[in-house]
């Protein structure tokens, strides 16, 4: 089970509110490579996954990203706060207000809400494991375009640490295949599913 | 949960269980301290079973390993434990 820590991960204290900034960074709460999506499925994979030191990748990543999305939720949090009615009508946040006013709803920049689809829980060792460092790269990617929009210092600082996380955690699955691969036979890695198939 | 002994020591389900009522007290009585934040019995009554929950996940752990990643015993004996001892989801005897 988990223990919640009255704290994030990393500090998130924005000055400016920017209600078109936030209309943006929120697809890392609810968008196709946002935040939700990996905690969820991470979280998901780890149950019928065989190797003891990927169930712990899979267990600590899926912990950490579910504090990932808890940092998004306080940058989109903090770019509302205090909005007039004026500034928000100016903006490309307007949808949203009409729907979520300033309250946190999973929903890709596009405006698109959070669907489960947007990740793949296999039940087969090299293609969840493969799944999910294409995960780690897609969300590198979009934390990179967030940063080609960001002026801001206090709006960077977060999202430049959030994306090196996406690095290291694509460096620790890389680790994680290679002790699903040292299990298989090197000759032939699909000749068994680990988490269906009795071992030979 | 039969209380037995294996050669004198605490078995593991044992300790794991007590860790779960103890922890399960806690839960049930957060809810209640947060919507009744000035309530003087649940607050000792907290602070009572927090003491209790404390000393069985001590037990626990110097027994049968970490309960989290950041618990003492977690480096202990020249490697990694918090991978060891399988993972919940799968029961005891696994």
């Amino acid at each position: 089970m988990w223990i919640y820590e009255k704290k994030l991960q990393f500090p998130v204290n924005i000055k400016n509110p920017d209600p078109n900034l936030a209309s943006l960074i929120i697809t890392q709460f609810g968008g196709p490579d946002g935040e939700l999506t990996a905690s969820q499925r991470y979280l998901a994979q780890r149950y019928s996954m065989p190797y003891k030191e990927v169930v712990g990748v899979l267990t600590d990543i899926g912990t950490e990203e579910l504090a990932h999305m808890e940092m998004i939720c306080a940058i989109v949090h903090q770019l509302t706060r205090n909005l007039t009615e004026e500034q928000i009508k100016n903006s490309k946040f307007a949808p949203y207000f009409v729907d979520h006013t300033t309250g946190l709803y999973p929903v890709a920049a596009s405006g698109v809400p959070f669907t489960a689809a947007y990740f793949q829980s296999k039940g087969d060792a090299v293609a969840d494991i493969n799944e999910d460092l294409a995960a780690e790269q897609k969300a590198r990617v979009t934390y990179d375009n967030l940063l080609r929009l960001v002026d801001d210092p206090d709006v960077c600082a977060p999202l430049k640490f959030l994306r090196q996380r996406e690095i290291v955690h694509y460096q620790r699955f890389g680790e994680a295949l290679r002790e699903v691969q040292d299990n298989l036979d090197y000759k032939n890695f699909y000749g068994y599913n680990p988490e269906f198939d009795k071992k030979k | 949960m039969n209380g037995s002994n294996n050669n004198g020591r605490p078995d593991c389900g044992d300790l794991l269980y007590a860790v779960q009522m103890y922890g399960f007290v806690l839960d049930e009585a957060r809810l209640f301290l947060d919507t009744h934040p000035q309530d003087q019995t649940a607050l000792e009554y907290y602070s009572k079973y927090g003491e209790l929950y404390r000393d069985a996940v001590a037990k626990y752990e110097s027994s049968c390993g970490p309960l989290t990643a950041n618990s003492p015993v977690s480096t202990m004996g020249g490697r990694w434990r918090w991978i060891d001892g399988g993972w919940p989801w799968n029961g005891p005897n696994e």
